[in-house]
């Protein structure tokens, strides 16, 4: 296995690793923090609300658009192998289910 | 810059209004992370976001030229009062009740011109600001500001020609004008001094010279009344 592969599978772990769900909602969470930013100095434009606002308020945006970015990339990567609103691991990554007996013996 | 007006701030808040209450029923509702939430998802984060992020960065800019602003910074109460000072007469204060300055009229008289001349005027208040809240101005009382915060550099003559073109037969018929037209030209004369048209803030100048004559309210100070 080539150093490309063995770092593309080690990427593709880590990213299935984690769920899809937490990272949209610290997205949002994120989002949150930076639009009150913005509001803030709509409402109270002094010189540092305005300046914070344009700088760390819009970069916080930036981080959480980003987040939501990797939450879909990491949904394409995972396929079908993993609902999407299940948080936790992949299915081939999941514990064996308990296999039913359909057969009706006793 | 263009006048966007209040409807600019009105916009952005909006947008994040709509923005947040698409997160938090995300948050809260918990719903299936489906096509649909996705989409939902993509207009909370994505669009709106990036909606308020742009409208305010606009109305932010705009808010910094808004006289209020410049007189948000204690240092410049002085300059503030004596501008919106109906009684005044001093030049800035003639100038602010001018309707073609308006509320903007610290602006209006200090920004640079030219085609970098707003990325370069918002790149002097930042020094402002870093002189403000770093430099110690704000721990400056009144008086210690008056006597030691001074314009940066010496105030550019053109910025008085944006209006005062110096072309017109009438400024051109008055024999000082003729006779310090090429001082003015090459900025070794302002226009605001003492033998001309005054100080633009009087008050500022200290004890000696005609700025000593005027209060920052406007009127005659008792105490350096001859």
């Amino acid at each position: 296995m080539s150093l490309s592969e063995r770092v593309r599978g080690v990427a593709i772990k880590r990213l299935r690793k984690y769920s899809v769900v937490n990272l949209v909602r610290l997205a949002c969470w994120v989002a949150l923090v930076g639009l009150a930013v913005m509001a803030a100095s709509i409402l109270d434009p002094s010189p540092l609300t305005v300046i914070f606002a344009m700088s760390v308020g819009e970069a916080i945006g930036i981080v959480a658009f980003l987040c939501y970015l990797l939450s879909i990339l990491m949904d394409i990567v995972r396929g079908t192998d993993h609902a999407a609103d299940a948080p936790g691991p992949a299915k081939q990554f999941r514990e064996p289910e308990p296999t039913r007996d359909v057969t009706g013996s006793p | 810059m263009p006048h966007a007006g209040p409807w600019l701030g009105y916009v952005a808040l909006a947008s994040a209004i709509v923005a947040a209450a698409i997160l938090l029923h995300f948050l809260l509702k918990r719903p299936k992370l489906d096509l649909r939430a996705k989409l939902m998802l993509l207009l909370g984060l994505g669009v709106f976001p990036t909606i308020t992020a742009a409208t305010s960065t606009v109305a932010g800019m705009e808010a910094t030229t808004h006289r209020e602003f410049c007189g948000s910074c204690h240092t410049m109460d002085d300059h503030f009062e004596n501008a919106t000072n109906p009684d005044a007469q001093s030049l800035a204060a003639r100038h602010s009740r001018n309707p073609f300055f308006g509320e903007e009229s610290c602006y209006v008289c200090h920004a640079d011109y030219g085609m970098f001349g707003y990325a370069l005027t918002k790149m002097g208040g930042m020094k402002h600001v870093y002189y403000y809240y770093l430099g110690g101005y704000r721990q400056m009382s009144k008086e210690e500001a008056r006597r030691d915060v001074h314009i940066a550099k010496p105030y550019d003559n053109r910025n008085c020609r944006q209006c005062h073109t110096t072309t017109a037969h009438v400024w051109r018929s008055i024999p000082d004008h003729q006779a310090a037209a090429a001082q003015l030209a090459s900025n070794k004369m302002s226009c605001a001094s003492p033998g001309c048209h005054g100080y633009a803030h009087p008050f500022s100048k200290g004890p000696d010279g005609l700025g000593a004559a005027t209060s920052a309210s406007g009127h005659p100070a008792a105490e350096h009344a001859p």
